[in-house]
Parts: C-alpha cells; structure tokens; sequence
C-alpha cells in the first residue's frame, strides 16, 4: 500500500541519494519504502526540550502504538514560506509588512530557502524560492476587497520540500477569507495532507482602512462556523499566535522559527493499522506529562 | 445647463475642503494638453504618479472645462478626451482611490449627457467606467439606492440620512442614453446581482436543510427573468448564458449551471467567455460530485487560457485531494512560480466587466473624435 501526505516516500531513489547526504542526515532519513513522518515540538513551559530520544516517546497511530525513532532537525536546511495578507484588511501596514519580510529573511541559515506569498486579485509570488542571504527584491502592493487567504494558505500546503529539508510556513493574517475559490474545508484537508508545519500570526489593521479605496464586498460563507485557519495549523503540527506587524511580529516569528529548528520529527513505519484515509496520530511523552506536546494530528493514507 | 451648474455646485462643495489647500505643481491643462495630443499613457502616468489627489481633484474641476473651451471649434474632441483622461487615471489609481473619482466621473457624465445626441465615443466612455465601477461593485452608484430590475415595481427609495447625497445612478444614465443597448441592459442585472449572489466564486457549498427552499425562493433568481432575453442577443448572448449560470450555481442548483455553461460553451468567441463557461462548467460539475468531468472541464479550460490560477487551483486542490500529488505539486510550483502573466477571468468574474477593462480603454481611445 502506498501512504499519502505527511509521509515522506523514501525509496530507492532516496536510497541512492543517501550515499552522497552527510553522516547525520542519513542517520535522520533512513531508507524506507513506507515511512510516517510526524512533527513535533516538545517545551516545559516556554522552552523548548531537545533531549528526547526516540524511547521517551508514546505515538499512536489509530490508536494502535508504534514503534518510532526520534531525531531533532537542528541541522535540517529549512524551506521557509512566509504568507504576508496585503488585503484590505491590513494594507494599510505595508510599510510594516515590508520592512518584516527583509527581518525575517535575514534570520534564515544559508542553505535555507525561502519565499513570499501576497494577495491581491490574484495569489502573488512576490518572492520566489531563493537561497536565504540572498538579496530580496520586494515589490508588494496592497489590494483592498478581496482577501484570498484560503487559496494562499492552499498554494503554500502543496509545497513539498526535497529529501533531507521541511518545510515551514509562517501565515500573517487576520484569517478573514473574501473571494477565494477553495473554501476552508478543503484547506483544512489540504494541511491534513500536507507536509508543511502551519503557523499563523494573527495580525488585524482594524481601523486603518482607507474607506476610499475600493471596498470588501464579500459575505464568507465560512464565518463563524469553523476558524479554518487555526484548524489548519492544528493539523499540521503547528500553532497560532497573536501579535501585531512591525517588531512584536517578527519577535513572533523568531519564536517560531527556534521552536521549529528545535522539533522533532518521529518517523515510523506503520504496524497494525491498515486503510486508506484519515490516520489519527497522537504524540506523547509520557514519562514526563507536565512537558508540552504539540505533534501533527494525523496524516492521509492512500 | 442647469444640471451642469447643479452637479458642479456639488462637487465643489465636496471638495471644498481641497479648496484650502494649496495645489503646487499640479498642471491638470498640461496633462489634458498631452494626453490630447496623443501623449495618452504619458499624461496618466504623470496623473497617477500625485501623492496626494485632492489638488488634482480640485484643478480638474476647475480647469478642464476651460480646457474644453479654449478651442471652440474643437468641443466635443476636447470633452471627450477630457473625460477619458480622467477614467484612464481612474484606473491607474482604482484600487486604492475609487471613492475619489467616482464622483469625478459621475461630474463629467454630466457635462456628456449634456450634448444633444448621444455618440458612440460617450458609448464607449460609459462602457469603460461601468468596467471600472464594477471593480469596486458600486451598485448603489450605478444603479441608486433601491435598485430594480426592469420587470420589477419601482420601490421608494429609503430616506436620505443627514449629509447624505444621493447616489449617482450612473448605469441608469448610460440606458437613457442608450436604452438599447444590449451590453448595459447585461450591466444592470449584473450589477443588481452584487450583494445578492452569495460570492460566485466560492468554492461548492454545502446543502443545509434549506437548500431546496433556498433555490427557489433566493431574491437573486428574480435575475433570471432579465438574463434569459438576452441570450437571444448575439452580442451578450454568452455573457448572458454565464451569468445565468452563476446565478444557479448561488443558489446551490448545480445542475442548471451546468446546463447554463454548456450553452455559453459553443457561441463564445472572446477568450474571456471561453474560459468562465468552461471553467464554471468545471466547478458546477464539482458541485454534482461528478470530480472526473470537473478535473477534464478544467484542464480544458487550461488549454483556453493556460496556466490560468483560478482553474489551476480549482484543478490542483482536486488532485491533491486524490493523491495524485505529483500533478499538482508541479502544476502548482510552475503557476505560482513565476509573477502573473495576465488577468484571470476566473478571478474577475464578480467584478461585472472589470474583466475587460483593456478592451474597453482601447476601444474607448479609438472612439475618440
């Protein structure tokens, strides 16, 4: 049987790649031909634990334990998707918005990657994949009455990063969709699929709204069923924050970013669960239960 | 004449707060000199580039009519330039300054109807600023405060509030004008449609207990009975079809839209149109779980437009639903890869005719006397 998304397909090709990847990360990503890789990050209190060894962990696949290795990416190269929401409902911060992209990207490592996206009538790439370090050339305008956040946040999701690298995606949105073609469900499925960890940074520029531009005509159909966004996050292993753009975003970020650097990822193959589709995963550590465990909530099989 | 002097007592009374401020620097009677001229990209960019509209606002009241007047035997050419210039700039700015030019463009609506005949450059300067004005979905300045459909009862409008003006009714003047013309008989129900339609876009909605009560009852249906006659006019006859399609698909009546799309499919001739019936047909069918036809209306629809993001969404999200991950992660890599090549009707199709702005600006310079 062939498993879907939160897995990494590692097989021959990977095996022959592996000869030419470093000591560490062919102990990180070993050759498997069915493999689960789940996220997680681990703190006692605000900091994060990093000792962990593959023993200290309980993980449940559909309720049925598996047996896992535990490894820390501290040394994973990253791709790093930042999601900035130019629509009306924060334009009015571009000049913020700006000035956190260039701050952002100059925390990455080298052998980082990293992009934008933005929206306006249409989802943006204002910044394409590129080597961090390298110079950004930024050109973001704001659009005012649409906000295709929904479709972005599905844009970002199917990225899947090379063997050896993870991906992760920062969204700064006040999470109000209007106009995307997608609806939140599918996102939602989308990050259950995905092999991204979702973070949101909640950031509003409520009252800064030019009332001369043009205006949000749309109702979403989503408001105040589900928080889409959040549910994503969740889904993926991640979380959602609250901050405000300017300097308290990208503190958030960096937050972010360490916690991320500083996650594991529990590989397994799995044993005594079959089926096609939704795989509920839980993560626990449980010698320690005062310690924190945030862990991607499940993966697709296919 | 009247109505001149009246809509420009308004219009300098909503300005009068520019009125103490300075305008340094901003040559209105230059600019129209050179777009005049045939300096047309020239004159706007110099417009579009003002960090501050409120002079430009005050000068192009002020100065344009003496602008028009200088040459006497050249009116109409002078007006008409005048009032392209000024949505040409409209829509260098749209995004962010619809609210400071409409009442700019509803002052020179004015000034044109006040000629004795209608001629095809006003046409076409109507056509464009309903473009415009659909970006920013004005229906209230379009069509006024209670907005009816020809079929309908004329309703009294609500009171004013206190300070309020009352909406413009641009679209209304442009069917004075031109009561036949098919293409503003489409803007109006289109227009009307805006508030009422449930975002056309959005992906299928889920059926709650109400829907069957939703698609007869739904206030947007009432469309209809305007869409439908159209459709035996060849010029709006696509659009027409679509639109009728997107009303169905509001309303959760998958199958009619699809229906609605497959007429709009063989008469369409503008690539625009092409897209949207194939496109939508795509997403009704998504609606009538039928995902295998979706995906193919889709990827036909690509082959119209390629590398389209509405459908290339609409698509990938399939595909990656269904683990055919590979498809999409490329498809998705490659689209949004790269910065936007043209305009997405797929995107632009809430917009009324936004969609065809460059048609309309060609076709409004080219009518200029």
């Amino acid at each position: 049987m062939k498993r879907g998304s939160g897995l990494f397909l590692l097989s021959a090709i990977l095996a022959s790649l592996a000869a030419t990847t470093p000591a560490r990360e062919q102990a990180v990503f070993r050759a498997q031909t069915e493999s689960v890789a789940i996220s997680a990050s681990v703190k006692r209190n605000n900091a994060a634990v990093v000792n962990l060894s593959a023993a200290d962990f309980r993980l449940t696949d559909n309720g049925v334990t598996q047996s896992i290795d535990a490894v820390t990416i501290e040394s994973v190269p990253l791709d790093v998707t930042l999601f900035m929401d130019t629509s009306g409902s924060t334009a009015g911060s571009l000049d913020h918005m700006k000035s956190n992209v260039i701050s952002i990207a100059k925390m990455l490592r080298p052998d980082d990657q990293f992009r934008l996206l933005t929206i306006g009538l249409s989802v943006d790439t204002p910044v394409p994949w590129q080597r961090a370090g390298n110079p950004i050339a930024l050109d973001m305008k704001a659009v005012p009455g649409i906000s295709l956040v929904y479709d972005a946040l599905f844009v970002a999701l199917t990225h899947t990063p090379a063997a050896g690298r993870r991906h992760l995606i920062v969204a700064m949105t006040d999470g109000q969709d209007c106009g995307s073609l997608l609806d939140g469900a599918r996102v939602l499925d989308a990050s259950g699929r995905s092999e991204a960890v979702l973070h949101w940074i909640y950031v509003s520029n409520q009252g800064d709204f030019d009332q001369l531009s043009v205006p949000a005509w749309c109702t979403p159909t989503d408001a105040g069923e589900v928080d889409f966004v959040a549910e994503s996050a969740t889904r993926t292993g991640g979380d959602s924050h609250r901050s405000r753009l300017g300097d308290p975003a990208v503190r958030t970020f960096a937050q972010i970013l360490e916690e991320f650097r500083r996650s594991y990822v529990l590989r397994y193959s799995p044993n005594g669960v079959t089926g096609n589709g939704w795989h509920a995963v839980t993560v626990q550590v449980p010698a320690q239960p005062a310690l924190t465990v945030k862990a991607r909530s499940g993966y697709f099989a296919r | 004449m009247a109505r001149i002097t009246c809509a420009a007592i308004a219009l300098l009374i909503a300005l009068a707060p520019a009125l103490h401020a300075q305008a340094p620097g901003v040559d209105v009677t230059g600019m129209l000199d050179t777009y005049y001229k045939g300096g047309r990209d020239e004159a706007v960019a110099r417009a579009a580039g003002l960090s501050d509209l409120g002079p430009f606002r005050l000068r192009f009241v002020q100065d344009s009519p003496v602008w028009v007047n200088q040459d006497p035997a050249r009116i109409d050419a002078r007006s008409a330039a005048a009032a392209a210039f000024l949505l040409e700039v409209t829509a260098a700015r749209l995004e962010s300054d619809w609210g400071r030019f409409s009442d700019l463009i509803e002052w020179t609506c004015v000034r044109l109807r006040a000629t004795a005949r209608p001629t095809e450059f006003e046409r076409a300067w109507h056509a464009a600023s309903h473009a415009l004005a659909g970006r920013a979905r004005a229906r209230q300045w379009l069509l006024g405060l209670s907005p009816r459909l020809p079929h309908q009862k004329p309703v009294t409008d609500r009171p004013m509030k206190a300070n309020e003006r009352p909406p413009a009714t641009h679209l209304m003047h442009a069917l004075e004008r031109f009561p036949d013309d098919p293409q503003f008989q489409l803007s109006r129900v289109v227009a009307w449609s805006w508030g009422r339609d449930s975002e056309p876009m959005r992906n299928v909605e889920r059926d709650g207990g109400d829907a069957p009560a939703r698609r007869t009852r739904a206030p947007q249906l009432e469309a209809l009975v305007t869409l439908e006659p159209l459709t035996s006019i060849a010029v709006v006859a696509p659009e027409a079809w679509i639109r009728i399609g997107l009303v169905h698909f509001s309303v959760g009546d998958y199958a009619s839209a699809l229906r609605a799309f497959e007429s709009a499919q063989p008469i369409a001739n503008e690539t625009s149109m092409k897209y949207l019936a194939g496109f939508n047909a795509g997403r009704a069918l998504e609606g009538l779980q039928r995902a295998d036809d979706a995906m193919l209306a889709y990827r036909r629809a690509l082959e119209i437009v390629p590398d389209a993001e509405s459908a290339t969404v609409a698509l990938t999200s399939l595909q990656f639903m269904r683990d055919d991950r590979d498809a999409a992660v490329s498809a998705i890599e490659r689209v949004f890869g790269r910065k936007p090549v043209a305009a997405d009707p797929g995107r632009l199709m809430g917009y009324g005719s936004f969609m065809r702005w460059p048609d309309l600006k060609a076709a409004m310079r080219k009518a200029l006397p």
